[in-house]
């Protein structure tokens, strides 16, 4: 059943690889899972040796690009992988492989990346970086972004965080591992295009396998069926900046029904995620009808430039309904005219020239509750392809028509940045509030948003992840190792706070960037951002669950730590430095 | 050598009266759920058509997408019966 969940959720790859998969990456025939993984020992998890404890162990899920999974600190004294399962979604399809009911890509198991080690141990293969290429995760050959060759990439740092352990420390059998190598056109697109499909497919997998796992634990261990069920925290270090952050996308729901709902035949399912680096991005806003306010677009931006609105949540859909006001440089304002639910409108010059479209998407948040939404999207500034639609840059006007039903509507910038390693010229836009200040009369930067704030439209509350709206998944956020305060770039949660928990990510506020794993093993960079937050409180949780704490919900895991570390009250505590990973 | 391209320049006053736009008249996104589904996923599919690497979608009316929102929330309990309810 899972595979054909894992097949739906990546229709819309299969249906048109070629945007973002290379075409030898798609299986041509998806089976279901059999019980081969149980009973043939090539196709195992883990080996033996390797098998965590059915009572004590905690999967360490991660979903990222270019995940170094032949890295010592993955690997156990004994030279045995403690990566059970990864997928890597882009690589060349490999007929009688494992992963046969994967719509692309390939799966390796712990067993089979244990014979690799042990060849690269005995001097057979030259090293690490021969596995890679062996097992096809790196092939500088193929149409795509070789992100699994980067000497410290993002993955790398995400994994080592979240589950590297010194391969002597008692802990590390505990943490099995199920990774996921997200294709690089997808961790390239910073506007998330199809991120819901691949992130969603990811998390099925993890699911599937970390429920495989434990089956074989039982069948290894000769306990009964359905007794061993691990639990499970999945790290997901991405985001988006806009969206309607109240959990009602489709994604947000699943892994609030993944976290909340229970699954048979596994523990309790935890998702982390970084809090988000965009307090003083001046991408957030909230206005009321009438209101509008500056949107600067740079020139040279050759993706499209995107914003969400979403209006207050209300009983019923309004008959008439929120209607968007835009003005392009040197253009008149003109108000969209919806009617319809999910209707789209396109804004033409005098020419009939494609300037920008308007989508209109409310959503149902159940019991008869409504939010309207308005999604805009304005073209490049610079066309990508002669011939192709193109927008002015410079000060567009964004507002929320005179008319609309009445409330408080908050604007949300989409993400339209360079993502470090991978080519696409984005540019990033930020709304233009004149009452908006950046420094204070003394030169420094302003962390909060003044109090009162009258007529402050752009605000720096509310600023977190737009994946981390859901009532379940917990938010990480960064303070500096010095002074343990939030770092500056750290999203705000709509109560003001950095995240649930905080874990300290740069050295201090003049030294950006901590120390993190790189590729190889013994390598390291450095790495700034909630990205690097998020994967240290999933490692924390899984310790904490590993030895038997209860942490049913994000309140208790934010009690749990602020019993363990001095917390000042209303504050969000700071995950101990006990978490004590190696830094590489 | 290519051959030469004018490099023009249009001067805007900027005391003039702004340009006309104008939006379309509204027309349905999408009439059925499919995986992924945002404006961001409709652009990109009308950029890909536009360069003719895929067909273009079908004309909807203005109400076509009424449906949407119950469709996506079946799709959703769908994925959850699915993937772990079992």
């Amino acid at each position: 059943m899972i595979a054909r969940a894992i097949m739906s959720a990546f229709e819309e790859f299969l249906n048109d690889p070629a945007g973002v998969l290379p075409d030898d990456a798609l299986n041509p025939d998806p089976q279901e899972l059999d019980d081969d993984d149980l009973t043939d020992p090539a196709l195992a998890y883990l080996h033996d040796d390797a098998l965590p404890d059915p009572d004590t162990g905690c999967i360490v899920a991660v979903i990222d690009d270019a995940i170094p999974f032949a890295h010592e600190l993955l690997r156990l004294s004994g030279g045995h992988s403690r990566v059970a399962s990864i997928w890597v979604q882009d690589a060349a399809f490999r007929p009688g492989g494992a992963g046969a009911d994967l719509p692309s890509g390939i799966e390796l198991r712990g067993v089979e990346i244990g014979t690799w080690l042990a060849q690269a141990q005995a001097g057979t293969i030259p090293g690490e970086d021969a596995i890679y290429r062996l097992s096809g995760v790196l092939d500088m050959n193929r149409d795509t972004t070789p992100s699994a060759a980067y000497a410290h990439g993002h993955g790398a740092a995400v994994a080592m965080l979240a589950a590297g352990f010194r391969p002597d420390d008692p802990q590390a059998r505990n943490h099995p591992v199920i990774a996921v190598n997200l294709p690089p056109r997808i961790t390239e697109d910073s506007m998330g295009t199809l991120s819901p499909i691949v992130l969603l497919a990811s998390i099925l997998f993890i699911i599937s396998r970390a429920r495989r796992l434990c089956r074989l634990i039982e069948t290894r261990k000769g306990l009964p069926a359905g007794s061993v069920r691990l639990p499970v925290v999945v790290n997901i270090s991405f985001g988006l900046t806009a969206g309607a952050r109240d959990g009602s996308s489709l994604f947000e729901q699943f892994m609030d029904a993944v976290s909340a709902g229970g699954i048979a035949g596994l523990g309790k399912v935890h998702f982390v995620l970084p809090t988000g680096n965009h307090r003083l991005a001046r991408l957030h806003a909230r206005m009321t009808p009438g209101e509008d306010l500056g949107w600067r677009l740079p020139p040279d931006d050759r993706t499209v430039t995107g914003l969400e609105i979403w209006g207050p949540a209300r009983q019923g859909l309004p008959a008439a309904k929120m209607q968007v006001s835009l003005a392009a440089p040197g253009h008149a304002t003109v108000t969209t005219a919806f009617t319809a639910i999910w209707q789209v409108s396109l804004l033409a010059d005098a020419d009939g020239n494609e300037l920008a479209r308007a989508y209109y998407t409310p959503r149902n948040l159940g019991n008869g509750r409504w939010r309207e939404g308005v999604t805009v999207i304005i073209m490049p500034t610079c066309p990508e392809r002669l011939g192709e639609p193109y927008a002015p840059s410079g000060e567009w006007r964004i507002g929320v028509a005179a008319g609309s039903p009445a409330g408080d509507y908050d604007l949300t910038v989409q993400r339209d940045e360079v993502i470090r390693g991978f080519h696409r010229e984005a540019r990033q836009s930020w709304l233009h509030d004149g009452v908006y200040q950046v420094y204070d009369e003394a030169g420094r930067l302003v962390l909060n948003d003044p109090q009162p704030n009258p007529g402050g439209k752009v605000l720096r509350r509310g600023t977190f992840n737009g994946y981390a709206g859901g009532r379940h998944s917990l938010r990480a956020g960064a303070v500096d190792q010095l002074s343990r305060k939030p770092l500056p770039y750290c999203s705000m949660l709509k109560d003001g706070q950095g995240g649930d928990c905080m874990t300290p990510v740069d050295r201090a506020i003049t030294q950006p960037g901590m120390t993190a794993s790189g590729r190889g093993s013994g390598s390291f960079g450095l790495m700034s951002g909630t990205s690097m937050a998020a994967p240290q409180l999933a490692r924390w949780v899984a310790a904490q669950m590993a030895q038997g704490a209860a942490l049913d919900d994000r309140a208790a895991v934010r009690a749990h730590a602020a019993a363990q570390v001095p917390t000042q009250p209303g504050e969000p505590p700071i995950i101990p430095d006990s978490a004590g990973f190696p830094p590489f | 050598m290519g051959a030469a391209v004018e490099l023009k320049y249009e001067w805007t006053d900027p005391n003039q009266d702004p340009r006309p736009a104008r939006w379309t008249p509204p027309k349905a996104a999408y009439a059925t759920y499919r995986p992924g589904l945002s404006p961001y996923l409709h652009y990109w599919q009308a950029l890909r058509a536009r360069r003719g690497e895929i067909e273009p979608p079908p004309e909807l009316g203005e109400t076509a997408g009424n449906d949407l929102p119950a469709q996506m929330q079946a799709a959703l309990e769908e994925l959850i019966s699915r993937s772990f309810k079992s």
